[in-house]
């Protein structure tokens, strides 16, 4: 503000003489009272009305939403258990099956007692890792042998019996081999 | 946001020890509409209550000043504010029975309401506050250098219209 020039001084001069003191009257004080009351009165109404847009809003999306209950399905059928093909593909080709070692599940249902008919669903299946299992015990397959033809389903005989034509108990016979050869 | 019974008695004293400056700021902002001014220097106090705990400690006057200022740039902006031109001033300030202070305010005025708002409160910031720039650019809500482009082109409108009624100073 230094380098004001004379017609900048005379005019901040003049911008300052011509004031005029006004007092604060009551008449200011009660308008000013009524404008503080005016806008409070605004600012409730804006909530307000702000408050119910927002509940019209969500009513409106809820309304919107997909009526029925979300089902779950799945969206593929069940996994068959690991161990279901595996005997197959041993059974039709055995000298592949010691290449390919078998699960451990296979190998922990060919462990308990293979006259049980509790793993008479696996047993005709894992026959072929249990061809595994003698192989490197040594051991023949009596232990299996038993419980495959009594504790077969019918479904997995029909399966053995459209890979091969044969019962089970002819597979057990086929699974020692590529163990006692190796 | 409340206000307690104390500081609303701080508010009523602020406002009763500036209510005069501020009005003649108004003045100033609006051109020189006393009636203008009133309804610009109250809406501002209004704005100042609700947030007056939180301003009341730093500076309640440059709240108010910003306030001010950008809603007489808002009311400049408007179209229509209540007026209609005449062919004929109802009344005008006779230079014979008036005293030479109310002659003078009258041209001031007279010459900043020819203006724009922005160019208008730049002008007053600047000479009639002594706001430096930067505050002069706060309070607009623009750059440093539209702020002193808006007050020296003002100055320089003022200059042209005044130039007959203010006297050379030597």
């Amino acid at each position: 503000m230094d380098q004001m020039d004379p017609f900048e001084r005379q005019l901040a001069r003049m911008m300052r003489d011509t004031h005029e003191p006004v007092s604060f009257e009551p008449r200011h004080r009660e308008r000013l009272h009524e404008g503080v009351r005016a806008r409070r009165r605004t600012r409730v109404v804006r909530r307000t009305v702000g408050c119910a847009l927002a509940v019209v809003g969500v009513g409106i999306g809820l309304l919107l939403l997909p009526g029925g209950p979300t089902r779950v399905q799945p969206a593929e059928p069940h996994p068959r258990p690991v161990t279901s093909p595996t005997p197959t593909r041993s059974a039709t080709t055995p000298g592949e099956t010691p290449t390919a070692p078998p699960s451990s599940a296979a190998t922990t249902s060919l462990t308990t007692p293979g006259g049980t008919t509790s793993d008479t669903p696996t047993a005709p299946f894992t026959t072929g890792s249990s061809a595994t299992a003698t192989a490197t015990t040594g051991e023949n397959a009596g232990v299996t042998a038993p419980p495959t033809p009594t504790s077969t389903p019918s479904d997995t005989a029909t399966a053995q019996d459209q890979s091969q034509g044969e019962p089970s108990s002819f597979t057990s016979s086929l699974i020692v081999s590529p163990g006692s050869g190796s | 946001m409340r206000i307690e019974q104390g500081q609303a008695g701080e508010f009523e004293e602020f406002v009763a020890a500036r209510w005069s400056v501020l009005l003649h700021l108004a003045r100033l902002l609006v051109g020189g509409d006393r009636h203008r001014a009133e309804d610009l220097a109250q809406e501002s106090l209004v704005k100042l209550w609700f947030v007056w705990p939180t301003v009341s400690q730093d500076a309640p006057e440059a709240y108010v000043r910003k306030v001010m200022v950008r809603a007489a740039a808002r009311a400049g902006r408007r179209r229509w504010w209540g007026e209609r031109p005449v062919e004929r001033l109802p009344e005008g300030a006779m230079t014979g029975d008036v005293s030479a202070d109310v002659a003078e305010r009258s041209r001031l005025e007279s010459a900043l309401a020819q203006l724009s708002p922005s160019q208008r409160a730049a002008v007053v910031l600047r000479y009639y506050q002594d706001l430096p720039e930067g505050q002069v650019a706060e309070a607009l809500g623009c750059p440093v250098g539209t702020a002193r482009s808006h007050a020296s082109r003002g100055v320089a409108r003022l200059r042209q219209i005044l130039t007959d009624a203010i006297e050379p100073t030597r």
